[in-house]
């Protein structure tokens, strides 16, 4: 089970870099930022996982097999980050669409600019 | 009592970021005034926490709890913790009073511009988010003033709004943001291995088998590209093209925080490695010239200060880190001391010439550097403070520049003398760059539109004298510099037996 959720961990990273570096619409860049982001949040909270456990809420139920309560508050933190890059990132793209009128960043290579303006990296 | 300081700097600028869009509304003036006088509060409290880390050592500060603690109630080893030593308090003064210069630089500069108070507001933001690295004490707060950090320089460099400055800036936050999802894996791994995130209890826990290395490339490798380092430096010079130039400096405070941070992590958590110190050694020495001989060919004035930005930081990286390799040693000590004092050094010296060049553009509405070539026919006074910064970047005695390089110089020689050569030729070829800069901007043949140039802003001129002065007072009196602000710092910094009691 455990593993399992490791190798998701790790395929979700693989295809999110491989999309940040080989993808040019700035709509798929930032869905794979989105991509890597998700797996490193699985990856926090199958830490916090327990088999059987039940949900961190102090009641009065005798079973005290809880799973553990803190990686959920860090990846609901990293999950809000998340949310702030990604909305900054697509108001940035709808700005650079306005100012161009072209998402494609790959038409602008094909164009002859120079390669600092590259957006891989 | 005393440990508040450290929340409330941060509760203030916090606090400043988001009143001042509502203050703005008041009118400029008013909100200028309203920014002032933030900026001496926490001044005053920067003042006040470097006062009483210096006489009582070090304070701990826990987020919401009423004694400060490791351990919740219940025994969480999980809590939200802030601390600072010697030196973190001694670099939150600095970055703050060199914060409040550029802030009353930033006034008079960049007054015409409409969306001012953005500018502020994101200002606020990165300052927050650099100290806030310089005062955590667990992990995850390092990762959400990671963030903060990335958020508000991909603000700041989208200022301009031209087409330009939006590619960098959604460049930068796409390479960020897999940077700090990177440094959250190797907190994850570390969590997961010791169920901590507070740094003090896994110093005390660390066994540094290979998970932990695996942990800590992860955070050294996102710590190094906010520093902009070796491997790493790839967004800094188009970052820096299309930033204002106050935010400038900002971001280099930001870079020198993230290696504070990285060091602190290193000698406090991890402890000396052979493998580790060499790795960053190299790293330094191909900073140093990958930043000039990238800065040689470049035309564009500040992309060639951002490729200096780069070697400079190799310069702090080649001083600690062969500090660590020598630790225990009397020349260790003096090659960490002198890595500090360059800190110090870079960060006046690179921003002295960064707030001259945004001076120079004021006054002279260019695009580039060939429509103000000459400039120093008409402004000698200028061209004579850009003269004295060229100095103390290359490292030219009696400036402040040479008196940290010479210890580092010193004390690394008895590492490999051929590290101390090669700084040496860094430093030269610096000097070079600088040089070809200079002839270029001030001396040849005057353009004909120099009628149409500005006043000399009063303000921002004298907040670069400012500059000037400290620069020169510490190349005077090195040794009295570093005793009484850097020997304290330095020693807590390799101290970890004091880290962990």
């Amino acid at each position: 089970m455990i593993s399992l959720i490791f190798l998701t961990t790790i395929f979700l990273i693989v295809i999110g870099i491989s999309g940040v570096l080989f993808q040019r619409n700035f709509i798929k860049i930032i869905i794979a930022i989105n991509i890597i982001g998700d797996g490193v949040n699985l990856f926090l909270i199958s830490l916090g996982y327990r088999e059987g456990g039940i949900a961190p809420i102090f009641t009065n139920a005798v079973s005290l097999n809880m799973v553990s309560p803190t990686p959920q508050a860090l990846i609901l933190t990293s999950i809000v980050i998340n949310l702030a890059i990604t909305a900054l990132l697509l108001s940035l793209s709808v700005l650079i669409h306005s100012s161009e009128n072209l998402v494609n960043s790959k038409k602008e290579q094909d164009e002859g600019k120079p390669a600092s303006h590259n957006s891989k990296n | 009592m005393a440990s508040n300081f450290i929340i409330l700097i941060i509760a203030f600028l916090f606090f400043g970021a988001f009143t001042i869009a509502l203050v703005h509304r008041f009118g400029a003036k008013f909100r200028n005034s309203y920014i002032l006088s933030i900026l001496a509060l926490i001044n005053i409290l920067a003042v006040l926490l470097y006062q009483e880390v210096v006489s009582k050592g070090s304070l701990i500060y826990t987020v919401g709890a009423k004694i400060p603690s490791l351990y919740s109630v219940q025994g969480f080893p999980v809590r939200i913790i802030l601390t600072a030593d010697a030196l973190s308090g001694f670099l939150v003064l600095l970055f703050v009073s060199i914060a409040s210069l550029v802030f009353l630089y930033s006034l008079q500069i960049l007054k015409e511009h409409l969306s001012l108070d953005k500018f502020y507001i994101l200002s606020f933001l990165l300052l927050a988010g650099i100290l806030g690295f310089l005062i955590t004490g667990d992990f995850f707060t390092l990762f959400v003033f990671y963030e903060i950090n990335t958020i508000a320089t991909a603000g700041l460099i989208a200022f301009f709004r031209n087409k330009e400055s939006l590619k960098s800036s959604f460049n930068y936050l796409v390479v960020f943001a897999i940077g700090s999802l990177f440094l959250l894996l190797g907190v994850g791994f570390l969590y997961g291995k010791y169920g901590a995130l507070n740094m003090v209890a896994l110093a005390n826990n660390l066994d540094f088998l290979l998970l932990d290395r695996i942990a800590l490339v992860f955070i050294a490798a996102a710590l190094l590209l906010k520093a902009g380092a070796f491997p790493f430096y790839f967004w800094k010079p188009q970052t820096y093209k299309a930033m204002p130039i106050s935010a400038i400096v900002l971001a280099l405070m930001s870079s020198l925080a993230a290696l504070y941070v990285l060091f602190k992590i290193v000698f406090n958590i991890f402890g000396y490695n052979i493998v580790l110190g060499w790795t960053l050694i190299l790293f330094s020495i191909l900073s140093i010239f990958v930043g000039v001989f990238f800065a040689l060919k470049e035309k564009s004035i500040k992309r060639i200060l951002a490729y200096l930005a780069i070697s400079e930081v190799g310069y702090v990286i080649l001083g600690i880190s062969a500090g660590m390799m020598m630790a225990n040693s009397e020349f260790g000590f003096m090659a960490i001391k002198g890595g500090l004092f360059h800190m110090v050094n870079d960060v006046l010296d690179i921003s002295f010439l960064f707030l001259l060049v945004g001076i120079i553009f004021y006054i002279s509405k260019a695009k580039n550097i060939f429509e103000i070539r000459g400039i120093g026919h008409k402004y000698p006074f200028l061209s004579g403070l850009f003269f004295f910064g060229v100095l103390a970047v290359a490292g030219m005695p009696p400036l402040n520049g040479f008196a940290s390089k010479i210890i580092i110089y010193e004390s690394i020689f008895h590492l490999s003398p051929a590290l101390t050569i090669l700084g040496i030729m860094g430093s030269i070829l610096t000097l070079a760059v600088l040089i070809k800069i200079f002839a270029m901007i001030f001396l040849g043949t005057p353009s004909e539109n120099f009628r149409n140039y500005k006043k000399i802003p009063k303000l921002a001129v004298s907040t670069i004298i400012i500059f000037a002065i400290i620069m020169l007072l510490i190349g005077f009196f090195p040794k009295e510099f570093t005793n009484s602000f850097i020997d304290k710092g330095a020693s807590s910094l390799i101290n970890r037996q004091d880290y962990i009691h």
